[in-house]
This record gives structure tokens, C-alpha cells and sequence, in this order.
């Protein structure tokens, strides 16, 4: 699963330390996600995209394996 | 982690200790299976002692730095962490399964059969135990 959290954080000019108080999350989980290491769960990736004011699916691009 | 607890973990390591500070005092002339078990009550009621202050401790810091205080709750929370937590567990309990193996295989090869025995015990209680959980979270989730 891809996403585009780094993308639109920088977009926003929001520090990774920002974005994960505003989540309520540690910043080291901010960094996995941007670095596609974790997939969040379906709660966290409503939070995201409503902080960012976005669909899920936008933030969020579920690729099929080949 | 909650006071409650924290007390919880420093009266029972207090009246552990006490029932081994006692069984040593009653036992002292003996050298059999109660003065050891005193001991190991002494060592086991001692050490949650530590842990019962030491929390104590922790949480009385935390009290005056609320901003610290809400960082580690948040690091507690986090289910990154709790996901790395629970695949830490799963990988240890296939660890622990091997050693107590090793340790069962120890035994029959110095042909000490209680301890054997006991492992072999351990063995079985731990793997009955985890598709007793299996089937527990089964129904719940």
C-alpha cells in the first residue's frame, strides 16, 4: 500500500513531530508510515485523512500484487 | 501504568517478603526444602518490592511533568508499538518452546528425571495454553 503522507505533509508545511501530536501518535510511527514500513489501522487512516481533509482513498493507493 | 497497580505490585512484594522473612525465622535450623523455599520468596518478594518503588517513583515524576507524562502515554498507546509488542511476544513464545526443549533434552541426557519431567510439564501447559487462547480470541474477535 502506498500513501501519500509524506507528500501532503510537506505540502503543509507540518514537521513529522507536528502531524504526530495532532494524531496522537509517536513520531517514529509518523516516519514508518511515510516510508510505506507500517499500514496504519482503518482507524488511523480515517484520522489522517481527516486531518488532511482528504478520502481515504486519496491518501491511502491500494496497488493489487502482480 | 495505573497507581492502583503500582500499589498493588508493592503490597504483595511487602507480603511476600514477609511470609519468606517468616518462614526463615520459623525454618532457620533446617536445611531442606523450606529454607529454600523461604529463600525464594525472600529473592521473589524483594524484587517486586523494587519494582512497586520504583514505579511509585516514576509515577510521582510524571505527576510534576504532565507534558512527559502524556508523551509516554501516547508511546504506550501507539499501535505501531502495541504491534510491535505482540510480534515481539509471538516470536518469543516460539523461543521460549525451543529453550524449554533444551532444556527437557538437558535433563534426559544427565538422566535427571524430575526436572525432566517438569519440563516436559511446562512444555505441554505452554502449548495447550496458547491454542486455549486461540480459541478464547476466536470467539471474541
Amino acid at each position: 500500500m502506498r500513501n501519500r503522507l509524506e507528500e501532503l505533509r510537506k505540502q503543509r508545511n507540518i514537521t513529522q513531530e507536528e502531524l504526530a501530536v495532532a494524531l496522537e501518535v509517536s513520531r517514529q510511527t509518523v516516519g514508518s508510515l511515510e516510508n510505506g514500513r507500517y499500514n496504519p489501522s482503518i482507524t488511523l487512516a480515517i484520522k489522517i485523512a481527516r486531518y488532511f481533509d482528504i478520502a481515504v482513498e486519496e491518501m491511502f493507493i491500494y496497488e493489487e500484487e502482480k | 501504568m495505573k497507581s492502583k497497580f503500582r500499589s498493588v505490585i508493592l503490597y504483595v512484594g511487602i507480603a511476600v517478603f514477609a511470609v519468606g522473612l517468616l518462614l526463615t525465622f520459623i525454618f532457620s535450623d533446617a536445611s531442606g526444602t523450606m529454607s529454600s523455599v523461604a529463600a525464594v520468596l525472600c529473592g521473589i518478594g524483594a524484587g517486586w518490592i523494587g519494582a512497586g518503588v520504583a514505579f511509585m517513583i516514576r509515577g510521582r515524576r510524571l505527576k510534576d511533568d504532565p507534558e512527559r507524562a502524556k508523551r509516554l502515554e501516547i508511546e504506550e498507546k501507539d499501535e505501531r508499538n502495541i504491534h510491535i509488542r505482540e510480534k515481539a511476544g509471538y516470536i518469543m513464545w516460539f523461543i521460549s518452546l525451543i529453550m524449554i526443549a533444551a532444556l527437557m533434552l538437558t535433563f534426559r541426557i544427565l538422566d535427571d528425571m524430575l526436572p525432566f519431567w517438569l519440563c516436559m510439564g511446562v512444555f505441554w501447559i505452554h502449548i495447550i495454553c496458547y491454542f486455549v487462547l486461540i480459541s478464547v480470541y476466536k470467539k471474541k474477535i
